[in-house]
């Protein structure tokens, strides 16, 4: 019933709006709007009559003539005024003089006794200031919109570095408006005797808006510059990046220079290398031989529980297990055959045992015995680039050829008990 | 927190939000700052603040003979894992179509890096060069397993870490701006002009657009 009710209501409003601002009636209040009253020449009778009684016109003190009603004059200048501030908002100079000129007839009509003047300079200059101050700040929140969901709108590092770009024209333009705006030539609209509170307070709300503007922009710059300085960064980094690749994959036996050696490490070196921590238990101490028992008892738990639950051959994970330790086991050797080819490229005219190189290595000879080593870094040698092996030779020291089917065996009859490399 | 703080910096750690979060929180305050670096003075060691405090790392104050060896250990580590990580992101960036760099606080999804290069013929034959020498060499064959073990060796060198126990989604350290660092220091001490080399890779992408 209610919905009902509403809906006629909405419907009666709207048959007002569509009589009241029908073509020809637009085209008549704009003229009286314009002209300040309208005439009644007998054919525009029925029409003034219904204006009239929507209330949108009135009958002036002079018979036969009309005026806009109060209501709609005002509501009209409103829309005029922002409209017209909205144009000159490029140009807040302009906007100045013109206050400035307004607020010199209010003061005329003030000491003149024109209370109409007075009332409608006071308004203009109300539109004026409250125009600036509001068209500046939906300037600001539009622009701080930008800065917080445009650039995330925006997928690519090249769009979000134009859209900020874009953004910090756009404030330096609206900050070099704002210094059109002369706070000595504000203050001087309030330098006379006796200035009515009410114009008085409407140019303190321009000028607490104007700083307040000010700062907010001075701000919102100074935060697009330091994210407009990490995007450029950001995207040289990715070029470097993406550059300093191809030049790696261009040039397989660049390496990074002995920097370490040099009289000065440059600073980007000095890093400290991990320290070593260890702590013993003092057994003589009271308190630490306690908590030691508690430890050693709480292990001793922990280790039998993990028997007790996990029977790895009933669930079938043993083969998973050992699979997996094979593959580490692989992957140690092999990154222990390109461990020994950097250090022999790091280390120019320094010949390398392999053979040494196993004995040193506890877990490698753990894994394999010594003819698989040898046989694998040879075959991962020949895996390396050609420009590679042209830098590291190979040499098999004590090799000999034998007829008997040997287990160090490489090539043919070739029988190796070490390999030798070496960057000449 | 300040023992743990100075251990982990001992330790050689690059501390930031993503890998110690609480040291790194101990170490942004001013006062606790000075009271670590006087201790570190003590042992001629101090912290440096990484890209205004996105990190903290320990150096030496005065380098010496002795600690020589230190750095020479260090910059080992850092050659070994150079090249092959430059060439890692390169082609993280490719797969997952970024055009931002990798940086701290990013993170890395092992099913996003599968995705971008399964498909992608030149991209698996640039994983499978990659795993087949230096830190990342394995000998498993398949692409998730290699980026699996990719990623397993960036963690333990703490270029990454992983989001929890079990989880395939790793989030990037401060120690990774290292290596953008590291690529402008060699770019300007050994004058590769890698911006000159930036514009031939796109002339070779656009020579091969047609």
């Amino acid at each position: 019933m209610s919905q009902l009710q509403s809906a006629s209501e909405v419907e009666k409003i709207a048959q007002i709006i569509r009589t009241s601002f029908a073509k020809t009636n637009s085209s008549m209040l704009a003229q009286a709007y314009f002209d300040g009253s309208i005439i009644d020449n007998g054919e525009n009778s029925a029409l003034l009559e219904m204006l009239t009684k929507n209330g949108l016109i009135r009958p002036s003190e002079e018979d036969g003539t009309y005026m806009l009603a109060i209501n709609l004059k005002r509501i009209l200048d409103k829309l005029l005024l922002r409209h017209a501030s909205y144009r000159k908002r490029t140009d807040i100079a302009k906007v100045m003089q013109h206050i400035d000129g307004d607020i010199k007839s209010y003061k005329r009509a003030l000491l003149t006794g024109q209370h109409n003047e007075v009332s409608f300079y006071l308004s203009q200059v109300d539109e004026e200031l409250y125009g600036i101050v509001y068209e500046l700040e939906d300037s600001v929140s539009g622009l701080f919109a930008a800065i917080t969901s445009k650039f995330g709108f925006v997928d690519s590092l090249e769009s979000k570095i134009h859209e900020n770009e874009k953004a910090i024209a756009y404030t330096e333009g609206l900050l070099n408006a704002l210094a059109d705006i002369n706070l000595n030539d504000v203050y001087s609209w309030l330098d006379w005797d006796d200035v009515p509170a009410e114009l008085s307070r409407k140019v303190t709300f321009f000028i607490d808006g104007y700083r307040r503007i000010n700062r907010q922009l001075e701000g919102a710059v100074h935060r697009m510059r330091q994210l407009l300085m990490t995007l450029r960064k950001q995207n040289e980094q990715v070029a470097r990046l993406k550059a300093m690749s191809k030049f790696l994959k261009d040039n397989p036996i660049w390496e990074l220079d002995d920097y370490a050696e040099r009289e000065q490490v440059p600073a980007i070196f000095n890093r400290v290398a991990p320290l070593q921590l260890s702590a013993s238990v003092d057994i003589s101490n009271q308190v630490q031989q306690e908590e030691l028992t508690d430890i050693y008892h709480s292990l001793r738990k922990e280790s039998k529980s993990d028997s007790e639950t996990v029977d790895l051959r009933s669930s079938g994970r043993i083969d998973d297990l050992q699979q997996k330790a094979r593959q580490l086991e692989a992957d140690y050797v092999l990154s222990q055959c390109e461990a020994l080819f950097t250090r022999v490229l790091s280390n120019k005219g320094d010949p390398f045992s392999a053979l040494h190189y196993w004995q040193q290595d506890n877990q490698l000879t753990d894994i394999l015995p010594k003819h698989l080593w040898l046989s694998i870094l040879y075959n991962e040698y020949y895996k390396c680039a050609p420009a590679v092996r042209k830098v590291m030779t190979i040499d098999f020291p004590d090799a000999n050829t034998t007829e008997l089917p040997g287990s160090i065996l490489i090539s043919g009859n070739l029988r190796v008990s070490d390999i030798q490399l070496q960057r000449p | 927190m300040f023992q743990t703080t100075v251990e982990l910096l001992l330790q050689g750690h690059t501390i930031c939000q993503v890998s110690q979060p609480d040291a790194y929180r101990y170490l942004s305050e001013q006062s606790l700052f000075e009271k670590v670096n006087d201790y570190l003075r003590l042992i001629n060691r101090k912290v440096k603040v990484i890209e205004d405090g996105l990190a903290f790392v320990a150096c030496y104050c005065t380098i010496e003979e002795e600690n020589r060896t230190d750095i020479r250990q260090q910059l080992r580590q850092v050659r070994d894992i150079f090249r092959p990580l430059v060439n890692f992101l390169d082609l993280a960036m490719t797969a997952l179509v970024h055009d931002c760099a990798m940086r701290a606080g990013d993170t890395i999804r092992l099913s996003e890096l599968l995705r971008g290069i399964e498909h992608e013929p030149t991209l698996k034959q640039q994983l499978a060069l990659l795993t087949n020498k230096g830190i990342f060499k394995t000998s498993r064959n398949d692409i998730s397993e290699q980026l699996n073990f990719i990623l397993k060796k960036l963690d333990e060198a703490g270029y990454v870490q992983r989001l929890e126990t079990g989880s395939t989604i790793y989030q990037i350290t401060a120690k990774m701006n290292y290596i953008h660092e590291l690529i402008d220091f060699i770019n300007d001490s050994e004058s590769l002009k890698l911006e000159t080399q930036n514009n031939h890779i796109f002339d070779d992408s656009q020579s091969e657009m047609f």
